[in-house]
This record gives structure tokens, C-alpha cells and sequence, in this order.
């Protein structure tokens, strides 16, 4: 692999958390770390948001969020992604 | 031929039956059960009357009207038994209106056809005792089966439900079918088995009224059960039921008395056991009345105990809100500050950079008081969640003071670590919970010490039950007067108030706790004011089990699916 290809890749990241303000930091702090952010605010978004082609790479998901508690969402993701090992960092 | 004794159990068995079912329906006119017993009542009470005047009708005109209405009033009071039946089992359909106006309905359309057409009663004769009888229609016995299967109905759903019941219920329960049972064996044994023995007898009317009679204990057995409806002692009822069949037994006797001083004698027997009947119940009552009593007052504690659960739960969701509602801005200053601070925005002024900074700092404390804060209000409420994880403590140790040698060196203090040669056993200790602690009281010390140093020791202690860590400083000390309360809630030492230094002084409250919920023991030795001090806290290697079992409570009590967690 070359170095242009290697710094053309930027790992996807779905953060989910509904303070505006939490998520602009961690956009911005992430952002200028290399990494393409994307951010949701409910529950029911990431489920809508996973299903999209590329995939991500990450998920940093909020456990107290609006509409779905944050363990409900991460037990939809395991059905959903059931041929994908989903690893849980806390 | 009117006899005067039967004309007075008469009007007293109406009068008895009228109060009962008026009384029951006053009780609670709303409740079904209540209105379906008042009906029976009221049903039972004509029939018996149109049967008792049957027979005394001298008047030609009256006697097949009273025939007629004694088989409409039977089959209606018999369907009232059934809606009865159907109400004390508390059976669903039974309470739609529309049913029992149905099953009233049927009753209600046997009278009509009893009356205005010959299908069941065609006509009656005056037999050889000189009783009306009955000539029955074709329909007659449709009437039977109809009246029989209501009755039957009743009781058989009576006993399906029997043994489902509530202890209190299944009273009801048996009143009513004692109540039953005796009304028919009367009817079976004066109106069917004795017939011949009876017939042409010299009290062939007052047995063949007998079984008519008999039909009051239907209404009255279950009523009395439903006034006393919280009976819970079988026992009280055998008694009052015994009691009760005494004196109807000498009651009765009375009337069979061949001459005037046996009915003296008989009258006399009755009042005595009347007297003591009488003494009897009230005894039984009381003991009643007290136990409804402890009754009412162990559902007000258990209702008062299930609200006070709501209120507890209440408050843990609050204060697991109140958490993350408090959190997440103070973590959105920090992080803006942090961006700000690195440069994220662009450079920043060395003047700025410093005031930052102080926010910085200012933001750290407020953060630091949100939690204590909440670690307060979860101790106080009993919601702290501890995880015990076997720990090498000389390890965590050197990770604190590693973490507050920056701090330590900026303010010009010594601060070091003492560990002893041979390692230390492994202990479990909540990691999380006991560095809290550690850390806060090797801040404070660095706080309250102008000059001089800092010591972190690590060992055993004297009996080499428990692990022993000794934060000790050569700060401002600490006066005897405030050793003692320092590690009770907002309290902090007189002299540090003159110092400018923060503190909520909750740290050592939280601390004390934590340290408690892991059976240890934690305090404070200064020799005064200028003398430095020493925080001292042991931690058994073997847990009480009483205190593990106090937290294991806690834990299981109040798993909330999202409590504790932060932002």
C-alpha cells in the first residue's frame, strides 16, 4: 500500500450523543485527529446511520440518549450485524 | 286456622329478612353483590310470604292468585340465587348489566307465564288435608328443570371457585352452602321424607311450613357472612354457627310443648341459652373487631410501604438525572476549554492562556463538587454500587502519588511514598471508590501544607489483619476540638477557613463511607495546631460478613437499568 493511500484513508466514526455542545467537541477534537465524524442524536438514528454503505469503523455511543437507551441500541447493532463481531469498549 | 306462635316467627323472619337484605344494600348500594343479595332477599321474603298465606287464605277468590304467585316468586327468588352465586365468585360476565338483566329477564318472564297462562299452573284443588294443590300444566316441568339448574348452577360455581378462594372468601363461601344445604335438608326432610308420618298429624302445618321457612337460612347465613365479611377464623364461625342451631333448637321446641309449664320450662331453657348465645358472640365480635383492626392497620403500613418504594425509586431515577443533567455541561466547558487551551482555535494570547487556565482550574472544583455532591446523595440513599476486585494496593499507591507529584512540586513540597520490603497481600477493594479517597486526602494535604512534605505509606497494621495507609503531611495540623467531627458532613478544620483554599469539606464524609462499606475504618490524628496530621485508614483483609451483606443488599435493591451512568 502506498503512503498516498494510506493517508487518504480516514476511519468513519458514528458518535451518538445528543448534547450539541459534548458533540461538537469531540467532532472537532476527532476530527483533527483524521477521522471522518458523523453525528447522530438518537437511537433510533444509529440503527438508520450503521445500515449505510461504507460502513463505519467505530461507533461511540451515549448510554442515556432520547427514544432508545444506549444498551437497547448496541442490542439492535448485534442483531443487525450478526456476521460481525461487534467489540464493546467502555 | 291462624296460629298465634306461627304468625310471630313469621313477622319475625320477615322482618329479620327485610333488615338484612335493606342493611347489606345500605352498606354499599354499588357493589353488585350487594344487589343481588338485597333481590334475594326480597324474593325469598314474598315467596315465603305467598306460601304462608296460601294456606291461611280463607277467602276463595285469593287462592289461586297466591298459588300462582308462590311458583313465580319461587323460580325468581331461585334465579337471584344464581346472580348471586355468580357475584360473591366474582365472575367476570356476571357483572355486565346486560346479563343480569338477561338472567332477571328469564325469571321475570316464568312469573309472567305462570300468570297469564295455564302452561304451568292450570289450576289447584283442595286436597284431603285441605291444602291448596297445585294442578300443574304441560310446562311444569320445564318449570322444574329450569328452577332446579339455577339453583344447582349457582351452588356448583360456588364449589368450581372453592378452592381458589381468599381464606375470607372461601367463609363467604360456606355460608352460603351451609346456609343452603340446610335451608333443602329441612325442605327434604319435613316437605319429602316425613310426609307420611306428618300428614294428618296435629302439626302437619307447621312442618309443611317448615321447609318454606327453612329457605330464609339461604339468605340468612351468607348475609351475616357479608356483614362480617372479614371473618378469617373458621373456628368463630363453627361457634357462632353451633350456637345459633342451639338456640334455634330450643326455640323451636317451645312450639311442640304439650302444656303450659313445658313451654314455661322450654321458654326459660331458651332465654338462658339466649343469654349465653348472646355472651358468646360479643366475645367472638370483640376478638373480631380487634383483628380487623391489626388487619387495617397492617394495609395502611403495607400501602404506606409501597408508596414509600415509589418515593425511593422516585428519587434514585432523580438523582440519575439530576447526574447527567449536571455533568454534561460542566464536561462541555472542559472540552471547550481543553480545544481552546491546545490551540484548536488558534493561538492563544499568554494572558488569556492564563486566565484559561484559572477557569480551567475553577471548572475542575465545580466538577469535583457536582460529584461529591451526588456520591452524597447516593450514600445517603443507599444507592452506591461497589465492585470488589482484588487489588495489589502498593500498585495504586504509586499511581496516586505519581498523579499529584506535579501539583506537589509546583507548590514547592516533598511529596513521597513508603512502601514496605516484602510485597502486601492482595486485598478486594472497590479500585474506583478507594482512590477517590486516597487522592482526596493526599490533595488536602498538599493543600493544608505551606511548606514541608507529604508522605504516602503503605503497610500492615499492628495485628497484620488489615492493610494500613497513612497520608501524613507537616501542614497546618489540626485542632483536638475538630479531630473528632471531621468526618462528619460540611465539616472542615478552623484553620483552614483562614486559608485560601476550596473544599466543600464533603470529601472526608464520602471517604469515611467508602471506606466503612469495605468494613474498614478510617481517622484523623493531629498533635494541634502547626503539628501536621496524619489520615490513617485500615482495611480488613477479610470483610465482615454483616457489611457484605449490607452492600450486597443495596446492590440487588437498586439495579436500575440506566442509573450511574454519566454523561
Amino acid at each position: 500500500m502506498s503512503e498516498l493511500n494510506k493517508r487518504r484513508y480516514m476511519p468513519k466514526i458514528l458518535f451518538v450523543e445528543d448534547d450539541p455542545f459534548i458533540a461538537e467537541i469531540y467532532k472537532k477534537k476527532l476530527e483533527s485527529s483524521g477521522f471522518d465524524v458523523v453525528n447522530v442524536t438518537t437511537g433510533k438514528a444509529v440503527l438508520e446511520k450503521a445500515k449505510e454503505q461504507p460502513m463505519f469503523d467505530l461507533v461511540l455511543l451515549d448510554l442515556v440518549i432520547p427514544e432508545m437507551n444506549g444498551m437497547d441500541v448496541l442490542e439492535q447493532l448485534r442483531i443487525f450485524f450478526e456476521d460481525r463481531r461487534i467489540q464493546q469498549f467502555e | 286456622m291462624l296460629l298465634f306462635p306461627e304468625m310471630i316467627f313469621f313477622w319475625t323472619v320477615v322482618f329479620l329478612l327485610f333488615s338484612l337484605g335493606c342493611f347489606i344494600l345500605y352498606k354499599n348500594p354499588r357493589e353488585p353483590m350487594n344487589q343481588s343479595f338485597f333481590l334475594l332477599t326480597i324474593s325469598v321474603l314474598v315467596w315465603m310470604a305467598v306460601s304462608f298465606f296460601e294456606d291461611e287464605a280463607v277467602a276463595v277468590l285469593w287462592h289461586f292468585p297466591l298459588l300462582e304467585a308462590d311458583f313465580a316468586f319461587g323460580a325468581f327468588a331461585s334465579f337471584c340465587l344464581l346472580l348471586f352465586c355468580l357475584d360473591i365468585i366474582r365472575w367476570e360476565p356476571a357483572k355486565d348489566r346486560w346479563f343480569r338483566g338477561a338472567l332477571l329477564g328469564i325469571a321475570a318472564m316464568i312469573g309472567v307465564t305462570v300468570f297469564s297462562t295455564d302452561f304451568i299452573v292450570a289450576g289447584y284443588r283442595i286436597d284431603s288435608f285441605n291444602m291448596i294443590s297445585p294442578v300443574f300444566g304441560i310446562g311444569a316441568y320445564f318449570y322444574n328443570i329450569l328452577v332446579v339448574c339455577a339453583s344447582l348452577s349457582g351452588l356448583l360455581a360456588i364449589l368450581w371457585k372453592f378452592n381458589d378462594a381468599e381464606p375470607a372468601e372461601k367463609i363467604k363461601y360456606a355460608y352460603l352452602v351451609s346456609g343452603l344445604a340446610l335451608s333443602v335438608s329441612i325442605v327434604l326432610v319435613t316437605n319429602v321424607l316425613m310426609t307420611d308420618y306428618i300428614n294428618g298429624g296435629p302439626y302437619y302445618q307447621f312442618f309443611s311450613r317448615l321447609g318454606i321457612f327453612g329457605m330464609v337460612f339461604v339468605v340468612l347465613f351468607p348475609g351475616y357472612a357479608m356483614i362480617r365479611h372479614s371473618l378469617f377464623d373458621v373456628k368463630f364461625i363453627t361457634a357462632e354457627l353451633l350456637s345459633f342451631t342451639i338456640l334455634l333448637v330450643s326455640f323451636s321446641q317451645i312450639f311442640f310443648s304439650v302444656d303450659f309449664f313445658q313451654v314455661v320450662v322450654r321458654f326459660v331453657i331458651f332465654i338462658i341459652s339466649a343469654a349465653l348465645v348472646a355472651f358468646l358472640i360479643r366475645a367472638i365480635n370483640n376478638e373480631i373487631d380487634r383483628k380487623e383492626d391489626l388487619q387495617l392497620m397492617a394495609d395502611m403500613l403495607s400501602s404506606t410501604n409501597e408508596q414509600l418504594h415509589r418515593l425511593d425509586n422516585a428519587k434514585s431515577e432523580f438523582i440519575s438525572i439530576a447526574s447527567h443533567q449536571l455533568r454534561t455541561p460542566l464536561t462541555a466547558i472542559k472540552g471547550y476549554l481543553s480545544l481552546i487551551l491546545e490551540g484548536s482555535y488558534g493561538q492563544v494570547p499568554p494572558n488569556i492562556q492564563d486566565v484559561l487556565e484559572k477557569v480551567y482550574a475553577v471548572n475542575n472544583r465545580l466538577t469535583q463538587l457536582v460529584e461529591d455532591l451526588l456520591n452524597i446523595s447516593r450514600i445517603e440513599s443507599g444507592r452506591i454500587q461497589y465492585d470488589f476486585q482484588p487489588t495489589q494496593i502498593e500498585t495504586l499507591a504509586v499511581e496516586l502519588v505519581d498523579m499529584f507529584m506535579l501539583s506537589a512540586r509546583e507548590k514547592g513540597i516533598h511529596l513521597g511514598i513508603r512502601l514496605p520490603k516484602k510485597s502486601l497481600p492482595i486485598i478486594a477493594v472497590d479500585q474506583n471508590k478507594l482512590r477517590e479517597v486516597i487522592s482526596n486526602l493526599i490533595d488536602n494535604a498538599i493543600k493544608y501544607t505551606p511548606e514541608g512534605s507529604v508522605t504516602v505509606e503503605v503497610g500492615l497494621s499492628d495485628d497484620a489483619a488489615a492493610l494500613r495507609i497513612i497520608i501524613s503531611d507537616t501542614g497546618i495540623g489540626i485542632e483536638p476540638e475538630t479531630l473528632g467531627r471531621l468526618f462528619k458532613k460540611f465539616v472542615r478544620s478552623q484553620e483552614t477557613s483562614r486559608m485560601v483554599v476550596s473544599g466543600s469539606g464533603l470529601g472526608l464524609y464520602i471517604g469515611r463511607n467508602f471506606v466503612e462499606a469495605h468494613g474498614g475504618k478510617i481517622w484523623a490524628e493531629s498533635e494541634g495546631h502547626g503539628q501536621g496530621s496524619r489520615f490513617i485508614i485500615e482495611l480488613p483483609f477479610k470483610r465482615p460478613d454483616t457489611d457484605s451483606r449490607r452492600v450486597a443488599t443495596f446492590v440487588d435493591s437498586y439495579k436500575l437499568p440506566h442509573s450511574e451512568v454519566g454523561g
